[in-house]
């Protein structure tokens, strides 16, 4: 993290407007641990209060000192989105549920997944396994009878398997929302008509962040690369999609237009992918990200990071504790502002690029890879040793797959050969590419 | 101009893409058979010499179109045929991937339609994309080139409770080989077919899974199949059943399935044949 604040001069000019905001989102934060940690209300109060008292005493940092309290004020958000956002639907017992698909359904080889929102007397969500086929989709509207299992894991919600379904009525859903589906659902048809079945699923990763069509040893391979981030829809995917568009776009219009072209699309972007949190987060991160790449600005780059986190929060505070997506974005991002640098400047990444900028490629992925350790470490108990290594050999091709992947769906509108001949070429790519994780993944770990 | 670098070499690519294509494309002169791996469900796949592709049955769900994308190399996105021994889940599931990525040219069925909304489903893709269905009965014979299906049941009309009891069986005599194709055949069926006569064949898919009431010795004996297949996944069924394995053995066909040996391939030529296996 970049400097402390001025917290020993006893002068409160010095403590900018940036300093209060960074501060105040991280006590936010810091009430929201607690309150995650199910620490007594009092207790956090009572920490707060005195934590003030010692920076009021020693520090006579006033604004900082109230800002304390911050701390209790997170705690008490986290509880009363708790409380608001409260399931209410009877667990482990036979129940009729009615509902609105409320995702795009899953499928995977024998079953689908989607999310149902449910109506009164119920409310909240629950995750529906189903057959594979018939297919549901977004909008439809369901009754379900079966019992709902209580989710093992925190913050994911209850699930439903293979409750009797009975279809009510379609197209119930935001209209717009329905129509980008299409449009995605169209997309992903082309590309599977152009290429082999495991390849076209890797497309559909890299592109869409979809993972229902891995195979479990495919899955298990990109784990333990390390390379699972390249199908997980993150900010980097967001980052290339951008940085892809406003160069093409800068041969075709002015700069400026470009910029806010690029913006639009991306937003289209996220939408059609189903706006799930994790892929807004995704879009958020990915414009910090291209920020930070114009710009190399490390001090206002840490507000920007703290405060994205303070506001993701808002919407959903159980995410800090409880969801990995989040935890390991941010931990990537981290190591890459303060740990990149330094490898950048081991590698001499800024003055000699290299074969496509393979220093800079480097020393991003160890400052990631060192920057989520201890989040992996935690959470799935290993790390991928090889990972740097397997992510620099993948990672410098994943901006032309994408961007061929993106030509061949467009020219699957048109002329059918067009699109199989340049998904030829994007085949070649993802053949490698599936090469190299199964190489790190299943041979060398 | 600033373009035309960019143009011209995107033409070179594009001629040297269709050369490519044409040369190393050229149609195998033997027939390809390939019993696919695609989990608890039946799906084979025939390639007849030049090139022609016929489906038989999909499978279940999507690991028929992994199986098929292996075989297929990348630029062969058609699909001639498609036979649905049955209209069940386990047959026609995986056809529906299948139809949403191939161009298929006729589809061939008994006739019958399955009471499933996932049939549904099958069905619409069929009338979108505009592909022939016709329905075949006994004594129906598909022809191309030197190639023949004879269909040997159902009989025309028939209707019975157990769709199992209305599968397609037909002979593929292509290569100077002969496959029969049971579907899920049932004992009765079997029977039928077998009193009927002329079914001896090199080849044989065993009816349903190698289920125990299937593959009856009169069935087997008038087959005589130097080479039997069983489709096969992980299931609760106890498919396939010792019982039907050891009266395979009993004619002394040669036993692979495909849970264990994964896809099994035969090439044909001239009269005799080579299998190979993709291993699980």
């Amino acid at each position: 993290m970049g400097k402390l604040p001025n917290l020993g001069s006893n002068s409160n000019s010095k403590f900018h407007l940036y300093n209060a905001a960074f501060w105040a989102a991280v006590f936010f934060m810091s009430g929201i641990v607690a309150a995650s940690l199910k620490l007594n209300g009092y207790i956090i109060l009572f920490t707060a209060a005195f934590i003030a008292a010692t920076l009021y005493l020693t520090n006579k940092n006033r604004i900082l000192a109230l800002l304390v309290f911050i701390i209790p004020f997170g705690a008490f958000y986290y509880n009363f989105y708790a409380v608001s956002h409260k399931q209410v639907v009877p667990l482990g017992e036979n129940v009729i549920l009615e509902g609105m698909v409320s995702n795009e359904p899953q499928e995977r080889s024998s079953v689908q997944i989607f999310l149902v929102s449910l109506m009164r007397p119920y409310s909240g969500s629950v995750e529906v396994y189903l057959p594979a086929y018939p297919r549901f989709q977004y909008g439809d509207l369901l009754k379900l009878t079966g019992k709902v299992e209580e989710n093992v894991y925190a913050g994911r919600p209850d699930g439903m398997y293979l409750p009797k379904t009975e279809f009510i009525g379609g197209s119930h859903g935001n209209a717009f929302q329905a129509f980008l589906f299409k449009i995605k659902d169209s997309l992903t048809a082309n590309i599977d008509k152009v290429l082999p079945a495991e390849k076209s699923a890797l497309m559909k990763g890299i592109i869409f962040g979809e993972r229902a069509e891995f195979t479990k040893q495919f899955t298990d391979a990109l784990k333990k690369s390390g390379t699972t981030h390249i199908v997980a829809l993150s900010g980097y995917n967001v980052a290339i999609i951008g940085i892809v568009l406003s160069d093409v776009l800068a041969f075709i219009c002015s700069r400026r237009k470009a910029f806010w072209i690029t913006i639009l699309f991306t937003v289209l972007f996220v939408l059609m992918t189903g706006a799930e949190a994790s892929v807004v987060r995704a879009a958020i991160m990915g414009t910090v990200l291209l920020v930070a790449e114009r710009s190399s600005r490390l001090y206002s780059f840490r507000n920007a990071i703290t405060l994205t986190a303070a506001l993701m929060l808002v919407f959903n505070p159980t995410l800090l504790m409880f969801n990995a997506s989040f935890e390991l974005s941010f931990a990537a991002l981290l190591g890459i502002v303060i740990l990149g640098p330094v490898f950048r400047k081991w590698l001499s990444a800024d003055k000699a690029g290299g074969f496509l900028g393979w220093r800079e490629n480097l020393a991003e992925t160890t400052a990631a890879q060192i920057g989520t350790l201890p989040v992996s470490l935690t959470l799935f108990g290993f790390v991928a040793p090889l990972a740097p290594l397997s992510n620099l050999l993948v990672l410098e091709f994943i901006p032309a797959t994408m961007f061929l992947g993106f030509i061949t769906a467009l020219l699957g509108y048109f002329s059918s050969g067009l699109s199989l001949a340049v998904g030829w070429i994007a085949n070649m790519l993802l053949g490698y590419e599936i090469f190299i994780i199964n190489l790190f993944g299943a041979h060398l770990s | 101009m600033k373009y035309s670098l960019s143009i011209f070499s995107g033409l070179i690519f594009l001629n040297l893409f269709v050369w490519y294509w044409v040369i190393g494309g050229a149609p195998d002169k033997a027939l390809n058979l390939y019993f696919l791996k695609a989990g608890q469900g039946d799906s084979e796949l025939a390639v007849l010499p030049g090139g022609i592709k016929v489906l038989i049955d999909g499978g279940p769900g999507t690991e028929t179109l992994s199986s098929l994308s292996e075989i297929m190399p990348p630029t062969s996105r058609y699909i001639d045929m498609i036979i649905l021994s049955h209209p069940q889940l386990d047959h026609f599931g995986g056809l529906i991937p299948i139809l949403e990525r191939y161009k298929v040219g006729v589809f061939v069925w008994n006739g019958e339609t399955a009471n499933d909304e996932s049939w549904k489903d099958l069905t619409k893709l069929i009338e979108n994309h505009r592909v022939a269905a016709v329905s075949v009965a006994k004594g129906d014979v598909i022809r191309y080139a030197g190639n023949s299906f004879e269909i040997f049941a159902p009989s025309e009309g028939s209707l019975s409770a157990d769709p199992n009891d209305d599968s397609i069986i037909a002979r593929l005599s292509s290569g100077g080989i002969s496959a029969l194709f049971t579907g899920d055949a049932t004992a009765s069926l079997e029977q039928y077919v077998a009193s009927n006569g002329g079914i001896k064949s090199d080849i044989l898919k065993v009816s349903h899974h190698g289920s125990k009431n299937s593959s009856i010795a009169s069935f087997l004996s008038a087959v005589l199949p130097r080479l039997a297949v069983v489709e096969v996944g992980e299931n609760t069924y106890g498919h396939p059943t010792p019982a039907a394995l050891q009266r395979l053995a009993n004619v002394g066909a040669s036993v692979y399935r495909t849970d264990k040996d994964g896809t099994v391939h035969v090439r044909a030529t001239g009269g005799l044949f080579t299998v190979a296996t993709s291993g699980q």
